[in-house]
């Protein structure tokens, strides 16, 4: 299991030490010492790093929509920053490319986000909202220290077509397990060949640890997601990957409520920051959004493979993340809204309120 | 060798003899090559010369390209700046070394120490400007003999071919998991084909240039001298091709028309490829 380190640096806001979070937090931490700031800019410049831990409350809209990648299929997910940037350290992580001189930034007061989502469900109560908080960083990582979520799923819970989705890397679930009504809340793990997992992702839950945790979350009544991305091409991946999808097997089908599939990708910028792992001696060629990916006959292979393996095992959708057009076509032979069991997943909802 | 202190930090001329018995702090030494009208009216920037102690004596921070000129156009005498020991650090030498403070760029300490910590050869190329710094600092793990071994090859190179050669280089030597002996092998190979560039890439994406053999088996023998042009989507991403060619009458577009009907025949393989068959 993982150890929470505390932060070198600690920095708050004035208000935000008043929030029930932050109390929580501190207590947990043992009651280190921290500053206050007006704003992340008064952080000194040699603290300004993921070593230190910015606390603040509200930093105007709180919801917005996946930015998406240009020339390529968005599954149009909402997300509420809850946690900006992650200590885990894995070696892909697309948010080395301009996170790394922030600091580790939490959000501690959810209920903005809440009376938006609240919004957004009466403004459009007919759709699906699917909206998480793992965007821009882990959403369980920090969790049990902050307890933010639990916030957040009590604050949606009620409502029938929010999908509040808590996307980790960690085994961190235990601390949500007791909360009475769940709503549709969907606790997702990010998955991926247990090698991959050794090698590539820091200080993450080992897969085995993710999936007992996402038993644990069944058995209390949470919905789950599964997410393999990135999905690295090695020699010898498909025995791996195997692995990895039999160990889903355990998991009640029934409960999983959709599975990702996304191939590795990665920006100029972030490549240069990245260090020469193995995985990047592979094929990549520049697409339509500028990120590199594997020569599209690959991808289109892998993604039939996984498709394959993953029929056997669950009915759940299982979609592929910012993918093209082209891709989409040779995988599933039409695109997402044409498709019955997508068209939930991928109608766009609006972020904005109208007042 | 006693130095005088009231000369320190003051530009003197010395005698190109005296100047031949310090040796040089750097091994590459040949950046500064002057116009012969510039060293004849003694224009030219002072050679530094850094006293860095007792024990370890005077050494030249640059300027072995300078002498060599000087000592061709028949000068006795050489402009120098010396420096005592408290007043350079290696850093603030290899600054100089480099010319640095001339540059437009910006090099603070920690690029400077990262260009000291390079192999030699790299060192040089970025010194002489022929390779920035990142793509050194990346290739930098590359063994000694490989690097000294690809210097001529690298002086045919525009300066993006040599980056570009390098991270190739770098990728396909860390994938293949080749040694020393190996390396050299593939240098070897390279520098004998008649585009080592070209050649490298294609050891480099395999698949690639596979699919792209592939495309051009297809594609050349209908097109071949038809003035059609008919392009794949870029880097293979995508199903989009694009067809392109000129006429004036309509009889040279019916012919084009029948090239075109011909190929259509057969573009489905190639089309398959890249989204049905995958490789």
């Amino acid at each position: 299991m993982m150890q929470y380190k505390v932060p070198k640096n600690i920095y708050l806001t004035p208000e935000a030490n008043t929030l029930p979070a932050v109390k929580h937090a501190l207590r947990f931490l043992g009651h280190p010492i921290y500053q206050t700031v007006e704003s992340p800019t008064d952080i000194p410049p040699e603290h300004q790093n993921q070593d230190t831990l910015f606390i603040t409350s509200y930093r105007g809209q709180t919801v917005h929509k996946c930015p998406g990648s240009r020339g390529h299929i968005c599954c149009n997910y909402l997300t509420i920053d809850l946690y900006l940037g992650c200590t885990l350290g894995c070696t892909y992580c697309i948010m080395k490319s301009y996170l790394n001189f922030s600091p580790l930034t939490v959000y501690a007061d959810p209920s903005p986000s809440i009376q938006w989502i609240r919004g957004l469900s009466n403004q459009y109560p007919y759709r699906a909202i699917r909206i998480g908080t793992g965007e821009t960083g882990d959403s369980l990582l920090l969790d049990p220290i902050f307890h933010l979520s639990r916030q957040l799923i009590e604050g949606v819970c009620d409502l029938p077509n929010v999908y509040l989705e808590l996307k980790t890397k960690t085994a961190h679930v235990e601390h949500l397990l007791d909360i009475p009504i769940k709503g549709n809340t969907i606790i997702a793990f990010s998955l991926n060949a247990r090698e991959i997992q050794e090698q590539e992702e820091g200080t993450s839950a080992s897969i085995e640890e993710r999936i007992a945790a996402a038993l644990r979350s069944a058995e209390a009544g949470y919905n789950l997601a599964f997410h393999f991305d990135p999905i690295l091409r090695f020699p010898g991946w498909e025995e791996q990957y195997s692995h990895t999808i039999n160990l889903l097997k355990k998991v009640p089908s029934e409960r999983i409520r959709w599975i990702s599939l996304g191939t590795v990708r990665f920006t100029g910028a972030l490549r240069d920051r990245m260090e020469d792992r193995p995985f990047l001696f592979e094929e990549f060629v520049p697409c339509r959004d500028g990120k590199f990916r594997y020569l599209q006959p690959i991808r289109i292979q892998m993604y039939r493979w996984f498709l394959n393996q993953l029929s056997a095992l669950t009915d759940a959708p299982v979609y592929l993340c910012m993918e093209s057009v082209d891709v989409w076509k040779a995988v599933y032979g039409k695109l997402p809204m044409k498709m019955d069991s997508f068209r939930d997943i991928f109608t766009h909802v609006p972020c904005n309120l109208r007042f | 060798m006693k130095i005088k202190y009231r000369i320190i930090n003051m530009v003197q001329k010395i005698t190109l003899r005296e100047l031949s018995s310090i040796p040089p702090l750097f091994t590459f030494q040949e950046r500064y090559l002057l116009s012969q009208e510039l060293l004849r009216k003694d224009l030219y920037p002072p050679i530094p010369l850094w006293f860095r102690g007792s024990k370890e004596g005077e050494w030249i921070i640059w300027g072995k390209g300078l002498v060599d000129q000087l000592k061709d156009l028949n000068k006795q005498e050489v402009l120098v700046r010396r420096f005592g020991p408290d007043e350079l650090t290696s850093t603030d030498a290899l600054i100089l070394w480099m010319g640095l403070e001339h540059r437009e760029e910006e090099w603070d300490s920690y690029r400077v120490q990262e260009l000291s910590a390079l192999p030699t050869p790299l060192q040089t190329l970025v010194a002489e400007l022929k390779l920035d710094l990142k793509t050194a600092m990346r290739v930098k793990s590359l063994p000694l003999r490989i690097l000294e071994a690809f210097i001529p090859l690298l002086e045919t190179f525009s300066y993006s071919q040599r980056r570009i050669f390098l991270r190739l280089f770098f990728e396909v030597f860390h994938r293949d998991q080749l040694d020393t002996m190996k390396g050299l092998e593939l240098v070897t190979y390279l520098v004998s084909s008649p585009n080592p560039l070209e050649e490298l890439h294609r050891i480099r994406y395999p698949e690639f240039h596979r699919l792209e053999q592939s495309y051009r088996a297809t594609v050349d023998p209908i097109l071949k001298g038809s003035g059609i042009q008919v392009s794949p989507p870029s880097y293979f991403e995508g199903t989009r091709f694009k067809v392109e060619f000129c006429f004036e009458k309509g009889t040279q577009l019916k012919k084009k028309a029948q090239i075109l009907q011909k190929l259509s025949e057969t573009i489905d393989s190639v089309i398959n490829r890249l989204t049905h068959d995958a490789i």
